[in-house]
């Protein structure tokens, strides 16, 4: 299961934002609050973003204390607070910034879906954002829409690998 | 093909060893992987040391693996062996018990060891404290225990870091520095001055720059540190922190190609078809300079395992290029550096936009090349340092919101942004 974020449907509410954090935290501080809501600038657009799940999860693969890690039953990609040491090598892996160091807590946090019951999809009135189960056939295609434009580079490679491995496979 | 299983040999048990067995497991072969170390122990986090110098972390925390790791990777371990000699044309590997191992393709992900100070009698050199390994790091945690003056040679990461850990009220911590700034490997020297004077005033931590170490002895309890301009200092404790060297003695460069450290293409492979290189020993290509160099640290080892485990198992992958990066904390004040940063001989052709706030507690420098970011250091916040390095590797002249993000933290959403308008722009002319 993963997060789905559609930007046409955001209105800038922010209510996720706050939302999130007194989930989380017990206190309306946007700062701490695993979901960001970028208001577009000229546009006037709003981009929401949280951890989009990746298949090749960088943020994972390098934390050294393997705190952050892919959960073997549910696929997600959590953040374990009591092996985090806060050294903030996932932020700097992250593409999306969705990591984020909660200076209160110590450590670095990022969306874990709330196991399995996440706050914000409940609060966002426009339906901007939905739980929808991994293997929904638009959600790569989503995924890969947003990684070309952050980094087509990240894109390619896990496209080369993958008809890679489709050749091997043949 | 008779059904031999394929031998593969992992040399080292570390980020990029580890890295590369787990891909090659998941590609489901049924490869026989042998990994060899020199240490004894289960895999560990080099990088997690100065934490348990600090006592932040227990040290069994410091593993990554235990033995029911390797039983589920169905690896067999050789720990506590040293390779001493890579026969690459018989693709044999001699081991310093005399084990010899027959590879089909073979990983050499054997990291760095801090490079020693030469030129000191033995019993000064075996004195010294080096910091690398989990048995360098309990001798250090137990040697601190009764310093009172601490002399830390070099203001790198990790002396830096050590210096951190040690230093507390009644520890008079001194980093003897050659040149005139700290971590100069990572960041400019503007934003140095800002490092170090944090260090000074929250650690009380006390540097002595553009001074040379000629001699050290011994002296009633500990050393006299004997400085090149005359001074000297006295310390019960030296801690060594002068770069790291590639660990590749036992490769032959009458077969294997090495520079700096084993030559690499992008698929990881090195001069031989069957012997590939990962991590702080091999040199390869860098993403963003295109220079051939080694770049060392954990992000990248992980990668480089990871595509040099696929290709040995069987897949045809290639490696983007590595990414200089790095981001530590010193007293609670971060710091990251990412891709070129004018720092070492990589300045040659960089312009920079500076952005910092009045009060000097965060501070933002791009850095550019023909108008296109090739670098960025971040102090204070560094909460984007993930969303700068993908526009940066992205980078394309004018993609990237440079003014925005020298000004403050920027959001992964206003890159997003700003590509689809120029995508757009793009479209439009
Ligand atoms: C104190 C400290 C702090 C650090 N902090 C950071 C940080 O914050 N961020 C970051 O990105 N990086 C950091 N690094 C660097 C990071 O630890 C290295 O980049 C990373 O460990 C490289 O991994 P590797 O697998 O290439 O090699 P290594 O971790 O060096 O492992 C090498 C392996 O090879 C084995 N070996 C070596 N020679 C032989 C031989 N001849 N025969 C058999 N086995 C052998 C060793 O026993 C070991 O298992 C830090 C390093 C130190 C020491
Ligand atoms: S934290 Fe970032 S890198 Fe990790 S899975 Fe989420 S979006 Fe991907
Ligand atoms: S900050 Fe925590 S989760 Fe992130 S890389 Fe470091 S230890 Fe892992």
């Amino acid at each position: 299961m993963v997060l789905l974020l559609d930007e046409e449907a955001c209105t800038g509410c922010m209510l996720c934002v706050l939302g999130c954090a007194i989930a989380r935290t017990g206190e309306a501080d946007a700062g701490r609050s695993r979901i960001r809501v970028y208001a577009g600038g000229e546009e006037g657009r709003f981009v929401p973003l949280t951890c989009q799940q990746c298949e090749e999860a960088f943020c994972a693969e390098a934390c050294p204390t393997k705190a952050c890690h892919r959960e073997d039953e549910t696929g997600i990609v959590v953040i374990d607070e009591e092996r985090c040491i806060g050294c903030r090598t996932c932020i700097v892996a992250c593409p999306f910034g969705a990591p984020s160091f909660d200076e209160v807590a110590g450590v670095t946090v990022k969306c874990d879906c709330c196991d399995g019951d996440p706050q914000c999809v409940k609060l966002c009135e426009p339906g901007a954002i939905s739980f929808v189960a991994v293997d929904e056939s638009s959600l790569r295609k989503r995924r890969d829409v947003a990684l070309r434009r952050l980094q087509p580079a990240a894109r390619t490679r896990a496209e080369r690998i993958r008809a890679q491995e489709a050749r091997c496979r043949a | 093909m008779t059904g031999r299983r394929r031998r593969l040999v992992i040399l080292g048990n570390s980020a990029a060893a580890l890295s590369a067995i787990r891909a090659i497991r998941s590609r489901g072969g049924d490869e026989q992987v042998t990994v060899v170390s020199r240490e004894e122990c289960h895999a560990y986090s080099p990088v997690l040391t100065t934490y348990y110098l600090r006592g932040v972390v227990p040290e069994r925390r410091l593993f990554l693996c235990d033995a029911g790791s390797y039983r589920d990777l169905a690896v067999e371990c050789r720990f506590g062996r040293t390779a001493v000699e890579l026969d690459a044309a018989r693709q044999r590997l001699l081991l310093d018990d005399g084990t010899r191992l027959d590879y089909d393709a073979l990983l050499i992900a054997t990291g760095a060891a801090p490079t020693r100070l030469g030129g000191l009698d033995d019993e000064v050199a075996g004195g010294l404290c080096y910091l690398r390994t989990i048995e360098d790091a309990r001798r250090i945690r137990r040697l601190a225990q009764r310093a009172r003056h601490v002399a830390v040679l070099g203001a790198g990461l990790v002396s830096l870091q050590t210096a951190a850990a040690i230093a507390r009220p009644g520890v008079h911590v001194t980093c003897v520095v050659g040149s005139r700034q700290v971590l100069s490997q990572n960041l400019d020297a503007e934003c140095a001055a800002i490092v170090r004077d944090h260090v000074v005033r929250e650690g009380g931590i006390e540097f002595l720059f553009g001074r040379s170490v000629a001699m050290i002895d011994h002296e009633a309890e500990g050393y006299r540190v004997e400085l090149a301009g005359g001074e000297e200092l006295s310390a019960d404790m030296v801690v060594v922190g002068k770069g790291v060297t590639p660990n590749m003695a036992f490769v032959d460069p009458g077969q294997i190609a090495v520079e700096r450290g084993v030559l690499v293409d992008d698929r990881l492979r090195t001069a031989v078809p069957d012997v590939y290189a990962a991590g702080d020993v091999a040199q390869g290509r860098n993403r963003i300079s295109g220079a051939v160099e080694v770049v060392a640290n954990w992000i990248d080892a992980c990668e480089q395992g990871r595509v040099a485990g696929l290709n040995m198992a069987g897949a045809d992958v290639t490696f983007p290029g590595s990414v200089p990066e790095n981001v530590t904390t010193l007293f609670g004040l971060p710091v990251a550096s990412i891709g070129s940063v004018g720092a070492g001989d990589a300045g040659a052709g960089l312009t920079s936009v500076t952005g910092s706030c009045p009060e000097r507690t965060t501070y933002r420098r791009l850095f550019l090349k023909r108008g296109v970011p090739v670098g960025a250091i971040l102090v204070g916040d560094v909460g984007d340092a993930g969303v700068v390095r993908a526009a940066i590797v992205r980078a394309e002249a004018g993609a990237v919101p440079v003014d925005r993000i020298v000004r403050g933290p920027i959001e992964a959403g206003a890159v997003l942004r700003s590509c689809v308008s120029t995508s757009a722009s793009t479209a439009v002319t």
